[in-house]
């Protein structure tokens, strides 16, 4: 698979530019970690022979800062010889934009609307995205489904979905 | 020990104990094939249900349970690239683009007969080497959990993902997210904003399901929306007859295989908290080492389910070497069947054996007994999930997503875990279009809070002094093997 070629699944092969970028990211969010999270979030602690409740953290974050690093220097050399970058990147933005917007409308939806209706719109608008255009395949699954695995949910677990 | 082992199967086979382990079994695949309720879930759930029961007929179900649940998780990884849970994601490697090629009902085959034989030889392990080998588990202390653990990083680390690199990356990332919540030692708050749901940490089954199973749901649907169906899909909807058939002869060519994974599921079962996810990625790499083609690997090679899930269900009875023979539950599952032991007035640990011998020999023979039973029911059960691989994904993938968000609310009844598992597809979205391993960021995750355990012990222990590896040779083992593997791995980039 050459650089930016999608397998069946979707799957993109990965770039020295998207390694840069992933390698970037994962630095700051490290170094965000070790200088603002981890201090501010952890107590002092740790007496005795035992290390203090920041240590574990700060060790992972440090070993993500390094591993970043490195990923950022691989990624420049190989992009130094030649290999060049594809649209990986922007569809990536693109179906995690749509990701985000359908995920945050999940969850306002189970909270105001409940599991049931939240489910029925979320099977449609999913089939509907995966080029499905039988409605009446759609609407018996869009309906159905969820109304099944609201009752299982209560008659088997006594629990009732939001 | 065959006379009480007999008297054990006399005990074991009657009409309504046969029952029980059916029931058992059955429940247990089903409830493992919805992503998010796996057997501990299941166990736990069920185990009321066992108060009124007799102590065999109660214990034999829940085996029954937990060896259902544990094969079950394998037909979502192999025929929707959906995994529940990390064990489940390495039968997924070589499981799904088998399904790919039309051959889903020979992938679900494969996984049911190597789940049964692994738990088989693992039973058999259990009744042989009960009592010797949990003295050697008495061996593993802090340090050599430790080096246990840095060697199971490494070896990870080359297995998934596109790179040794970015699978450490991932490890560590992991690592670094199983530290919010309280201090393991002195339960001081840990990068928890304030926020209450944050103090037991982030929910394992929210990042689970949203990294492995909901983010390849997704991205399959993303796929389609920007494909549409491809010849994979219409390949994997054929899928005929003679395709799908698998031959006693075939699946026994993979009988060194079979053995090598049961042996290794066998020991890391047998080691306390080590789990069923360890044991499946272990054998999977060495059954990849030892292969003479290992580039098939991860593009529907048989062998590769066949170490996965005879791995992971030799966990399943060598879990309970240390919970007969010590009182010390190997996992969650070991420990709920611990709960039920007591219910019923057995007490596990040294005198278990002594003091209930006949009930341990019946439950034995219960166990070999659930293992037929069991492939009698996975074999109808392949049957009826067949047809699954037959309809199209663009209507059965969307109805994943309901069944994820309804799996990880069940057992919490918490709208924050939902919200940690849609974020987390994301992520999990981010990292696969990247080339970084997601079963490494779980695994990471996993396993960080036990890392972090023995790490700290170590040094309490040993007070901070590192020339105390030097005094155990089991770690010394571990580490030596640890460096080696990651300067091959880098090596080979």
């Amino acid at each position: 698979m050459t650089s930016a070629e999608a397998d069946d699944d979707g799957h993109v092969g990965t770039t020295p530019a998207t390694d840069i970028v992933a390698g970037v990211v994962l630095a700051a969010l490290a170094v965000a970690a070790l200088l603002w999270v981890v201090p501010a979030q952890t107590e002092p602690g740790g007496g005795g022979h035992d290390v203090a409740p920041a240590f574990f953290p700060n060790l992972a974050a440090g070993l993500v800062l390094v591993l970043a690093a490195t990923l950022v220097a691989t990624g420049t050399r190989r992009h130094l010889a030649g290999v060049r970058d594809g649209a990986a990147g922007r569809r990536l933005m693109l179906d995690l934009l749509v990701w985000a917007a359908a995920a945050a409308a999940t969850v306002v939806g189970l909270q105001q609307i409940g599991f049931v209706a939240t489910g029925v719109v979320v099977v449609a608008a999913w089939m509907l995205l995966a080029g499905q255009r039988r409605w009446p395949v759609i609407v018996a699954a869009a309906v159905l489904f969820p109304l099944a695995v609201d009752g299982a949910a209560w008659v088997f677990f006594t629990v009732d979905l939001p | 020990m065959l006379e009480q082992l007999l008297t054990g199967f006399d005990a074991a086979l009657t009409l309504g104990n046969l029952a029980f382990i059916a029931a058992g079994v059955a429940l247990g695949i089903v409830i493992g094939v919805i992503p998010g309720l796996g057997s501990v879930t299941a166990l736990a759930v069920l185990v009321p249900v066992t108060f009124y029961m007799q102590p065999l007929a109660a214990i034999a179900f829940l085996v029954g349970v937990n060896k259902g649940g544990t094969s079950g998780g394998a037909v979502p990884a192999i025929l929707l690239n959906a995994p529940g849970t990390p064990e489940a994601a390495a039968t997924a490697l070589d499981g799904h683009p088998l399904a790919r090629k039309g051959q889903a009902e020979k992938a679900m085959k494969f996984a049911l007969f190597s789940s049964v034989t692994g738990d088989t030889v693992s039973d058999i392990v259990l009744i042989l080497v009960a009592a010797p080998f949990a003295v050697v588990a008495l061996q593993f202390g802090p340090l050599e959990f430790t080096a246990v653990l840095l060697f199971s990083f490494a070896l990870l680390s080359g297995l998934a993902g596109s790179s040794p690199l970015k699978g450490l990356t991932a490890i560590f990332l992991g690592v670094f997210l199983s530290t919010i919540g309280l201090d393991p030692i002195d339960s001081s708050a840990r990068m928890t904003f304030g926020q209450v749901q944050l103090f037991d940490g982030l929910p394992l089954a929210a990042i689970a399901i949203g990294a492995l199973a909901l983010a390849s749901v997704i991205e399959q649907l993303f796929g389609l929306w920007h494909g549409g169906e491809t010849r994979a899909d219409a390949a994997m909807a054929r899928g005929g007859r003679a395709a799908n058939r698998l031959p006693f002869r075939t699946f026994f060519g993979y009988r060194k295989t079979l053995l090598r994974s049961a042996f290794i599921g066998s020991v890391v079962g047998m080691l306390p908290g080590l789990g069923v996810s360890l044991a499946a990625f272990l054998s999977y790499g060495a059954a990849r080492r030892a292969s003479s083609e290992p580039d098939s690997f991860g593009r529907g090679n048989p062998e590769g389910i066949v170490a996965t899930e005879a791995a992971n269900s030799a966990v399943v009875g060598a879990n309970l070497v240390p919970t007969i023979a010590l009182g010390i539950p190997g996992n969650i599952a070991a420990a709920l069947l611990i709960g039920a032991f007591m219910i019923h007035g057995v007490v596990p640990g040294p005198f278990m054996m002594t003091m209930h011998g006949d009930l341990i020999y019946a439950l034995f023979a219960s166990m070999l007994i659930a293992n037929v039973v069991h492939l009698a029911i996975g074999t109808v059960g392949i049957r009826l999930w067949a047809h699954v691989a037959r309809l199209p994904r663009g209507v059965i993938l969307p109805l994943v997503i309901v069944l994820c968000i309804a799996g990880v609310y069940l057992p919490t009844q918490s709208m924050f875990d939902i919200g940690v598992m849609l974020a987390f597809a994301g992520v999990g979205l981010v990292m696969r279009r990247t080339g970084f391993s997601v079963v490494c960021l779980v695994i990471g995750f996993l396993l960080g809070g036990m890392f972090e355990t023995s790490l700290r012990q170590t040094l309490l222990l040993y007070k901070s002094d590192m020339t105390a590896v030097l005094y155990s040779p089991i770690a010394l083992i571990f580490l030596a093997l640890t460096v080696f593997i990651l300067v091959r791995a880098f090596r080979r980039g």
